[in-house]
């Protein structure tokens, strides 16, 4: 699967970063970041609370500008793009914040056609197969018409990717949208995302989960890249047990044959023991 | 399931119409409905009922629904945008900045003889640009700066007024304190030709920016995910809401509650998104205010309350049961 993609990687990136850094107030958020995004691979931000995963995405889709370095979108500087630009290229799920108006399902989903529309434009009835589609895709069809605050949270994020879809953009950022979540609607909501066959990235908190469904990881740590690849190449007890501060065993998901991740209880003594072990 | 919206919008507009009709009848002097309908589209049987409906009643009813219209259109606009169901366009100090104007016109400049509108309509855009720079002087530019902007400007601006009223005549301070009260008494059709283009204005810019106002509605983050200028809707906004109220304020008084109370009322029926809403409320608004006014100039006999007191009256009453019956 890889090499299929390497072959013609300088074609099919969509987004890459170089040497990224961010700070706020002389605070380092972000250093020294690089990474890439190809066409439709699935890539996973992960790292503890704090290391910068939601500044990096901010970074990616120009909701913050970084001091250093850059962002390319489709070969072209990302800051040489209108707001509305990028808009009709990268959606984005960000982890929203519970409103205080009854917005159904349908109005959410609508949205998306934002920057597609000029002032004054009324809905085209492609638009509105546009939505009804998006709608179909997240499973959504029946409920369009429901308010958003009382479905279920897996139902809202749902919603929400409704109208990233109707956005009809190449790229999909999404926050965390497994947060908050059982693990039913966890592992509905990732299978729905790896099956819209965009690309991805996506920041997660379980790294089974991210094992589990990311074609590629990126670890960060304080604002730093601390590996960025395949799975098996990032899920390495070493770094892991460095980055979390946790000791940690590694085997495989008994269903789908991807890496597992089992941490113990902070444990100084039983960290070093794996150090050597590891070392061996 | 049947779609209701059409009916709803049919029963919204008879409803105006109805309300326009009869409201013409109403008053000190009882007109009949045939000779307010012969009054209107053929010939008056008297003179005194053409004089009546023509240069009393219909500029009256005209000002007042555009009044409610207008005030419950920015009423709407500031909550959507705000995402905060109870702005109000009297949160930014618009009354406040009308009321300063009003008084300053009337107690120290009194020989200048500037007219209240005028004063008024001053006194509010001052305070506009006060909350504006302010807004604009905060480094984060959040959401809840501007609300607080808007009741500090309000507070200091209320606080120089009372300090020139304690301090004026006694006749200057009660014409202000009457006019802050609100009444259509004064309405004439000169009051239309400003008020009405701006409403007509607002709604037009409402319409152009309605997809970019309805996204607004999630979040800002999702809003400027879609790449809207957050900052600068909400800022604009503001400056035609503003608008809107200062020219309703500047003729009609301080009415209050309106723009709070009828986007409430509405958004049950109609949805939240602005279209639908801005035009269900502007016509629902209007008529609120037209028989509003029937009451204030009916109730007392020949005696009129001012409407400000009604409004406040009804508002204050509807707010106790949305609480008990959101519980």
């Amino acid at each position: 699967m890889s090499n299929t993609v390497s072959t013609d990687s300088l074609t099919s990136i969509q987004l890459s970063a170089e040497q990224l850094g961010f700070s706020i107030a002389d605070k380092k958020i972000i250093e020294q970041v690089s990474l890439t995004l190809t066409q439709g691979e699935m890539l996973g931000v992960i790292g503890p609370n704090g290391a910068g995963k939601t500044s990096l995405l901010k970074l990616l889709y120009g909701a913050y500008q970084a001091q250093t370095g850059a962002v390319t979108l489709q070969s072209q500087n990302l800051a040489s793009y209108s707001a509305m630009q990028i808009a009709q290229q990268v959606a984005v799920v960000s982890q929203h914040e519970t409103n205080s108006f009854d917005l159904s399902v349908l109005d959410i989903a609508r949205m998306g056609l934002v920057p597609h529309k000029s002032l004054f434009a009324l809905d085209s009835a492609d638009d509105k197969q546009v939505i009804q589609q998006a709608l179909d895709k997240v499973d959504l069809i029946d409920k369009q018409t429901r308010i958003f605050s009382t479905l279920s949270g897996g139902e809202q994020q749902r919603a929400l990717i409704a109208r990233a879809l109707v956005q009809q953009a190449d790229i999909l950022i999404l926050d965390e949208p497994t947060n908050h979540l059982d693990v039913y609607y966890q592992h509905q909501i990732l299978s729905l995302i790896k099956k819209l066959n965009l690309s991805v990235i996506v920041t997660i908190h379980d790294l089974n989960l991210a094992a589990q469904y990311c074609d590629k990881l990126c670890l960060l740590n304080r604002g730093q890249i601390v590996s960025h690849g395949t799975p098996e190449q990032v899920l390495t007890v070493e770094q892991l047990t460095d980055v979390f501060r946790l000791p940690c065993m590694i085997d495989t998901q008994p269903f789908s044959n991807k890496i597992r991740i089992n941490f113990a209880p902070a444990n100084n003594q039983l960290l070093e023991q794996l150090k050597v072990l590891a070392n061996d | 399931m049947i779609n209701t919206m059409p009916l709803k919008w049919i029963l919204l507009i008879f409803t105006t119409l109805i309300s326009m009709a009869l409201s013409l009848g109403l008053g000190s002097s009882q007109i009949g409905f045939n000779d307010v309908w012969q009054c209107l589209f053929s010939e008056c049987q008297s003179p005194i009922k053409h004089a009546v409906i023509h240069e009393i009643r219909l500029p009256r009813i005209l000002v007042g629904f555009i009044a409610g219209a207008g005030l419950a259109v920015a009423g709407s606009l500031l909550q959507n945008t705000t995402r905060n169901p109870l702005a109000d366009p009297y949160l930014f100090g618009i009354v406040s900045g009308a009321g300063l104007g009003a008084t300053l016109g009337s107690v120290l400049f009194a020989d200048a003889n500037l007219g209240l509108p005028f004063m008024a309509f001053m006194g509010a855009a001052f305070s506009i640009v006060l909350v504006l720079a302010v807004v604009s002087s905060s480094r984060q530019r959040k959401l809840e700066h501007m609300l607080l902007a808007g009741v500090a400007v309000s507070f200091m601006l209320s606080a120089m007024t009372s300090f020139t009223l304690y301090f004026g005549d006694a006749f200057a301070t009660n014409r202000v304190i009457f006019w802050l009260m609100g009444s259509l008494a004064r309405a004439e059709y000169q009051a239309l030709y400003f008020m009405a283009p701006v409403l007509i204005i607002a709604l037009v810019l409402a319409m152009a920016f309605a997809r970019q106002l309805d996204a607004l509605l999630l979040s800002d983050e999702n809003a400027k995910t879609l790449g809207i200028k957050v900052e600068w809707l909400r800022i604009g906004v503001l400056i035609i809401c503003a608008a809107l109220t200062a020219v309703i304020v500047a003729y009609c008084g301080g009415i209050g509650f309106v723009g709070l109370m009828i986007p409430h009322m509405i958004r049950p029926f109609f949805g939240v998104t602005t279209t639908k809403l801005l035009f269900a409320v502007a016509l629902s608004g209007g008529i609120f205010l037209v028989w509003v006014d029937v009451v204030a100039r009916t109730a007392l006999g020949s005696q009129e309350i001012p409407l400000g007191v009604i409004t406040s009256a009804i508002g204050s009453i509807f707010f106790l049961i949305l609480m008990r019956r959101m519980r």
